[in-house]
């Protein structure tokens, strides 16, 4: 065999004889690409290219955790930037947002950039949408979004026995390094979900919702974000209350009991407990425009598992409008409707249209449908 | 030398025209054959040939292009190269020998099959099965390259920085969720979110009412761990209603 350093001493004479001179040294290159094949799988064996992410599942205490620094991170700070949700569909909605805070007092302003023109005001719990299209104001209190210190902390053990929570592999989203956690679902009746939150300020900048394969179903994410950001809390609290010249609704329900309303499950969905129940008047625009007509009561029956949240609406049958049974995907958010079936327990089920939806697959929203039970009248 | 023309004039001294005549390429046929072959046998003609050229390159560029003349440089040459190839020639004589004496099977060398009119290969002839042996060896680091990378993971990258709204969901996820997403599209009809699905015969109606139910979820029904900030920022973002 010719020895290996010639390969440097030789000098070429001629343009050709570069070509002889590599051609020649055809059994030093082998040598030294087989070498560095050799070498660059003997290091694979012995340390992986990249950090691996751990393998074990994540405590209940480490969860509780990392849930409470994900909820600090949009309290502490200002950030204005553009939220850009995409489903599986190929459908893309993004709109601009601004978030001031100051104190306890939470404001945020969302503005749509796709579709109908949009904008939605938060003050804490208070809710206001504003529809340009329809000149429509509507406000409304949403609980889920006040209660949460509290509600986190029953929320946090129900999460980890129908969830696995890992570390993942780290990536960036809209410039800034995150931290990912995958949380796997123990079972086939809910979905999956990957958080992505910034490293330094536990933010949560993009959340993935993934099927009972593994597919991404939607993708909620920030494409641009700017941290304390001169955004003034009574600028947003102006504009927010501006809704002089706006048609002003307000969704009429009243906090009820399900039990109280006559229905409860034949035996509960795992994972899934019930939250709330409303009783709505549903239609109250129609009952407006056609004077005389009452707005349907209907129960909202509101059931969570701690990530996935399930609305069961209960109204009595409308052979006009309620036809054939129907399922719709919106990305991440099924929809079931049905006729509750029931003749043959004789107690006037089949009289009632259910509607179940939620952010779960759809076999879920029919096992709800199969167990909702009308009570017995107890008068 | 017994060429005539040259030999013509003065005594002893051989005619420069012709040679002249030669370098500036004017001769033809007989007498061109002649003065080539007066420079080949005398060296005075050749050391004319030698100045002409030189005065020739003095005048066009001003300077000489060449060295001098220098006919030992051509003897010494030719003697090295008649060395030189008896022994090349003694040598592929033994190696064609020794296969057939001694027998050796896998040896090769191509000159010995081709029987008496034995020539060595030169030195910088490529030789195919190293060639062979190196393609290979590039595969094998090639593939060992990828295969620790793919090894180790493909990790779920975020999104682009700076990406608008208007780009496909292929760009803002990474390759693995991006096939992944379209996967899951083929199961759902491509386009505009708000489409009613075909489960077997059923098919949902959009209507006013059912706008309104899933407005109430939206409200009622976000109790997630995540819906502060993303899940109160997807629905308020998400145009899955068509009020």
């Amino acid at each position: 065999m010719a020895r290996l350093w010639p390969l440097v001493r030789v000098r070429a004479a001629t343009p050709m004889a570069h070509v002889a001179l590599f051609e020649r040294h055809w059994r030093q290159m082998t040598m030294l690409l087989m070498l560095a094949a050799a070498l660059n799988v003997a290091a694979a064996q012995v340390a992986p290219a990249l950090p691996k992410p751990e393998d074990k599942a994540m405590s209940e205490s480490e969860v509780a955790d990392w849930l409470k620094r994900l909820h600090g991170a949009s309290r502490d700070r200002n950030y204005v930037g553009t939220f850009v949700v995409s489903s599986a569909s190929g459908a893309l909605a993004s709109a601009r947002i601004w978030h001031a805070c100051e104190g306890e007092q939470q404001v945020e302003r969302v503005e749509t950039l796709t579709g109908a023109p949009r904008s939605v005001f938060r003050h804490n719990d208070r809710v206001v949408t504003f529809l340009p299209d329809q000149k429509v104001a509507r406000t409304e209190r949403r609980e889920s979004l006040g209660a949460f210190p509290g509600l986190l902390k029953s929320l946090d053990a129900t999460i980890t026995d129908l969830y696995s929570a890992k570390p993942a592999d780290s990536g960036r989203v809209a410039g800034f390094d995150a931290q990912v956690v995958q949380l796997t679902p123990k079972d086939k009746l809910r979905f999956g979900y990957r958080v992505w939150s910034d490293r330094q300020t536990s933010l949560v900048l993009k959340v993935q919702t993934l099927d009972t394969d593994g597919h991404v179903l939607e993708q909620a994410a920030f494409s641009e974000l700017h941290y304390d950001e001169p955004v003034r809390i009574d600028q947003l609290e102006k504009m927010m209350a501006a809704t002089d010249g706006w048609k002003v609704e307000t969704p009429v329900m009243v906090k009820t009991t399900a039990q109280a309303l006559g229905w409860t499950l034949s035996s509960p969905v795992a994972g899934f407990n019930p939250v709330n129940c409303y009783q709505r008047a549903l239609g109250g625009q129609a009952a407006a425009d056609h004077a005389g007509a009452a707005p349907d009561n209907a129960m909202h029956w509101v059931f969570s598992d701690g990530l996935a949240s399930v609305s069961l609406f209960v109204e009595p049958f409308d052979s006009a409008r309620h036809g054939q049974p129907g399922q719709m995907v919106m990305g991440a958010t099924h929809t079931v409707t049905l006729r509750l079936s029931g003749g043959e327990r004789g107690n006037g089920e089949g009289n009632w249209w259910l509607t179940a939806v939620g952010e779960v697959p759809i076999a879920t929203l029919q096992l709800f449908g199969e167990r909702l039970r009308r009570l017995a009248p107890t008068k | 030398m017994n060429n005539p023309h040259l030999n013509d004039g003065a005594a002893g001294e051989p005619r420069m025209e012709p040679i002249s005549a030669l370098v500036d390429g004017q001769l033809r046929v007989d007498v061109f054959a002649n003065a080539v072959s007066a420079c080949v046998e005398g060296s005075d003609a050749r050391a004319a040939w030698h100045t002409y050229h030189l005065i020739g390159d003095v005048l066009r560029f001003g300077e000489s292009a060449g060295s001098a003349s220098d006919d030992g440089f051509a003897a010494r040459v030719a003697k090295r190269l008649a060395e030189e190839a008896p022994a090349v020639r003694h040598a592929a004589v033994e190696a064609a020998v020794t296969p057939a004496t001694e027998n050796v099977a896998n040896y090769h060398h191509p000159a010995s099959e081709s029987g008496q009119n034995v020539r060595e290969e030169a030195a910088n002839s490529p030789v195919f099965r190293w060639k062979l042996v190196a393609g290979l060896a590039t595969m094998v680091a090639v593939g060992a390259v990828g295969w620790s990378t793919l090894g180790s993971g493909l990790s779920p990258a975020g999104m682009p920085v700076g990406a608008k709204p208007g780009q496909s969901l292929a760009a803002l996820d990474s390759r693995a969720d991006s096939q992944a997403l379209k996967r899951s599209a083929s199961s759902e009809p491509a386009g505009s979110a708000a489409l009613s699905v075909q489960a077997g015969s059923r098919q949902m109606i959009r209507d006013p009412r059912l706008d309104e139910l899933l407005a109430a979820h939206e409200q009622a029904g976000g109790v997630s761990a995540l819906s502060m900030p993303a899940g109160f920022l997807r629905n308020a973002t998400f145009e899955g209603r068509g009020r």
